[in-house]
């Protein structure tokens, strides 16, 4: 029998859960049905990242995928804006009457909160497979 | 595993000894009711002796009681179905894959009880788009094709995208139709709504080629000729119509079975092969693409052969497992690309030449942008362009090349080498010697970033297709495994960072990009893998499971030992972008709208119940990264005593 599942999403161990979808803030213990996606935890509201469809590409925490790069928290407001507005590459345009300033902000916001990836060292998994690379 | 049942001869008196036990035991239920008093007041009857052999044979051949009109009214001796068996096992297909039905009875009687459900053994699916699909994997792990059948029309309907799938993919499935031509013989309205004049006509487009034979001796060279044109390459699906009548008639004497010769893969001409080793010497950054190159492992080694002999960067389309990833002459995730930069490219079996230099960019001005450098050349080696259908476009856009050899690339590549040794001056080396510095940095670099953006995400929630990956790499490194499932949905990440460097370690994706094919197709390389000790992982797309979980059942109920993880990310992810695409370029409604007709989490649906359902252990789903580690080692428990296992993940979207 399925029950449903509060959900909170931690990014480096962050604590404070966002609910997104308004499915998910509708679950209560004890609920017949599996509440939806999980939530995404950020110290900025990500709320926005999700609902201009963002994460669809680039990933909930903006970390990249083969559909769309990873997002650089040192890029200037003013070169963001740029990009989202006239993409290069093969990202469609949002111009402002789709994502309005005050969105589009949030959006930065959001990316500029992102936590730092963990150093490669810290990731075991990761780093006994860097020292095999190359090896034929 | 289904064990061999010894066949049986079903005699009179065995009959009624069987229906005198199920008497027997309607009668325990009748004192049980409370009508026991007639029974306990009745003599016990007279033991039956049971019968003799020369009784046996008597009551096999005429059977008791029966006038001759009789006999031919109840029973068929020698079906012509249990030949159909005979030529089966000739060809030594071990499994024919069905989903039962009425158009096919006599050669599904046949191979249950005539050919003791062995060698083919049956595998029950529970849609015949399964079925293909299971035999498409099947096909690409095992090295050989085994059999499917289904009704001739709604069978053939509901398998038709999986048909087309092994099509596009250049995968051998042999497929037997049932049908009933003869209307006369037609027994009840269900036999004319499962019966056509042509059946075959709604896939003809996407098989190689189809028969429907009217005698036994015409379905004899009929199945043995499928079988071969299946396996020529360009390989393919080809259908055998099974007429009814031909089932279930009797045949007095069985006609000879050809003997099957397979054709040799053919070889590209010599002077063309001659002419590209002399191009590959005179160029300064010659790459090689790879798509369904290899066939075996031979086809790896020689690759792997002709690339350090020119230190020729390699660029794997994944098509089939070409290329060992760790070589450091796999340039397929170096920054930039190589084939930007290259000034000869060799095609080898590469379905879209075309887009390896072109983009048509997904735009409403639809522009098209060359990426290559000017004036490069090109040269293909592929059995593609000896056989082509027009209606569907699977074949993709012309390219203008240098050369075009038709010849099967693995079958090719010794004798290019030989001519890549024997053009080759000492010029020629010293040249090349420089590039292999360049061509391990070039490595190192693609390496180095994959590493660095696979820490983006990982501890994050849902779970991160890195993270999810390197959590499975870590417990099946030392494991003899196969990825039974294509990667580019997890943005490749297996490719990026596991050590692939045996044929059998990756068997490419669907071919033709009909989404329904992954868990059928896992099940099937899982069948073909039972028994080598090779663990197959199946990274299991959410979308994809939901077209066919009951392949899931099939594995349960055929023992075979599968690992699916699944990537659980709530919708067909691919559509959503497509919708939010098009939304940004009608400039409307982008907020929100995407998951409307794209999602299924809401409700989610819970992927280990499912499982549970179909007999399959499972776990999750998993939220959390860390507690990923453990449900795998568990699940690789299960599996290690060979039976399915599947742990739902909730991942990130790609």
């Amino acid at each position: 029998m399925t029950v449903s599942r509060a959900r909170h999403l931690a990014t480096s161990g962050l604590l404070v859960a966002v609910c997104l979808v308004a499915a998910a803030s509708d679950a209560k213990e004890g609920d017949q049905k599996i509440v939806s996606r999980p939530a995404v935890s950020a110290p900025r509201d990500a709320r926005p990242f999700v609902s201009f469809g963002c994460y669809q590409c680039h990933g909930y925490v903006g970390q990249g995928a083969n559909s769309g790069p990873r997002l650089s928290a040192d890029m200037p407001y003013e070169g963001f804006q740029q990009i989202v507005r006239f993409p290069y590459g093969g990202m469609p345009a949002y111009p402002r009457e789709l994502l309005r300033d005050e969105n589009l902000r949030a959006i930065y916001s959001y990316i500029k909160s992102l936590p730092p990836a963990p150093e490669l060292k810290d990731l075991p998994l990761l780093y006994d497979t860097s020292k095999r690379a190359g090896s034929r | 595993m289904n064990k061999q049942t010894p066949r049986r001869q079903i005699t009179r008196r065995s009959f009624v000894k069987v229906a005198g036990t199920g008497g027997a035991a309607m009668g325990a239920l009748a004192a049980a009711s409370g009508a026991a008093t007639k029974a306990q007041t009745e003599p016990a009857p007279a033991r039956v002796k049971p019968p003799t052999q020369a009784e046996k044979a008597r009551e096999f051949a005429a059977p008791e009681g029966y006038s001759e009109e009789q006999r031919a009214h109840y029973f068929i001796d020698s079906p012509g179905s249990d030949y159909m068996v005979d030529i089966l096992q000739k060809l030594q297909i071990d499994y024919l894959a069905i989903n039962p039905g009425s158009s096919f009875r006599g050669l599904h009687e046949s191979v249950v009880n005539y050919g003791g459900n062995a060698r083919p053994e049956i595998l029950t699916c529970l849609h015949e788009e399964q079925a293909v699909a299971l035999a498409h994997g099947y096909a690409k792990a095992a090295g050989k094709p085994m059999a499917v059948a289904c009704h001739g029309t709604v069978g053939l309907q509901h398998a038709a995208m999986a048909i087309y799938n092994a099509w596009c993919d250049y995968v051998p499935v042999i497929i037997i139709a049932g049908n009933d031509i003869d209307a006369a013989n037609r027994s009840g309205s269900v036999a004319w709504a499962h019966s056509a004049q042509d059946p075959v006509s709604i896939v003809r487009d996407f098989t190689k080629w189809d028969a429907a034979p009217i005698s036994l001796e015409d379905f004899s060279e009929s199945l043995v000729r499928g079988y071969r044109i299946a396996l020529t390459p360009p390989m393919g699906p080809t259908v055998l119509v099974a007429d009814a009548d031909l089932q279930e008639g009797s045949v007095k004497q069985k006609p000879p079975i050809p003997k099957l010769t397979v054709l040799q893969p053919p070889q590209g001409d010599l002077n063309a092969v001659r002419e590209t080793a002399r191009l590959l010497l005179e160029s300064a950054s010659p790459v090689i693409v790879a798509d369904r190159h290899a066939r075996s492992q031979a086809g790896i080694d020689s690759l792997v052969q002709l690339a350090e002999l020119l230190q020729a960067s390699v660029v794997d389309e994944a098509g089939r497992m070409n290329f060992p990833s760790n070589h450091y002459l796999n340039h397929t995730f170096a920054p930039g690309g190589p084939i930007r930069s290259a000034d000869l490219l060799l095609a080898l079996e590469v379905n879209d030449p075309w887009g390896l230099l072109n983009k048509v960019r997904d735009f409403a001005d639809h522009k098209t942008a060359f990426v290559g450098a000017e004036n490069v050349k090109v040269v293909t080696i592929g059995t593609q362009d000896l056989f082509y259908k027009s209606n569907y476009q699977n074949f993709q856009r012309y390219l203008s090349t240098e050369l075009a050899i038709a010849g099967d690339s693995e079958a090719t590549l010794p004798s290019l080498i030989e001519a890549v040794r024997e053009e080759m001056t000492s010029s020629h080396k010293k040249k090349i010697a420089t590039r292999k510095r360049a061509a391990m940095d070039l490595f190192a670099k693609g390496r180095d970033k994959a590493l660095d953006d696979a820490r983006y995400g990982w501890d994050a929630a849902p779970v991160s297709m890195p993270r999810l990956c390197m959590e499975l790499w870590h417990q099946i490194k030392n494991k003899d495994w196969s990825l039974v499932s294509r990667s580019d949905f997890q943005s490749s990440w297996p490719r990026k960072l596991w050590d692939f460097d045996k044929h059998y370690q990756y068997l490419g994706g669907s071919g033709g990009a009909g989404i329904g094919y992954g868990a059928p197709a896992a099940v099937g390389a899982a069948l073909a893998f039972r028994g080598r000790g090779v663990l197959p992982i199946n990274i299991q797309s959410d979308g994809d499971l939901l077209y066919g979980p009951t392949a899931l059942w099939t594995a349960a109920h055929h023992n075979l030992p599968l690992l699916s993880v699944m990537h659980n990310n709530g919708g067909y992810h691919q559509e959503f972008m497509h919708l939010q695409r098009m939304a940004s370029r009608r400039r409307r409604g982008i907020e929100s709208t995407a998951k409307i007709g794209n999602a299924f989490d809401e409700p989610a649906i819970d992927f280990a119940a499912m499982a549970k359902s179909m007999g399959v252990w499972s776990s999750g789903p998993v939220s959390r990264p860390q507690d990923l580690g453990p449900a795998i080692t568990k699940a690789l428990e299960v599996v290690s005593q060979g039976e399915p296992a599947l742990i739902d993940v909730i991942c990130q979207p790609r």
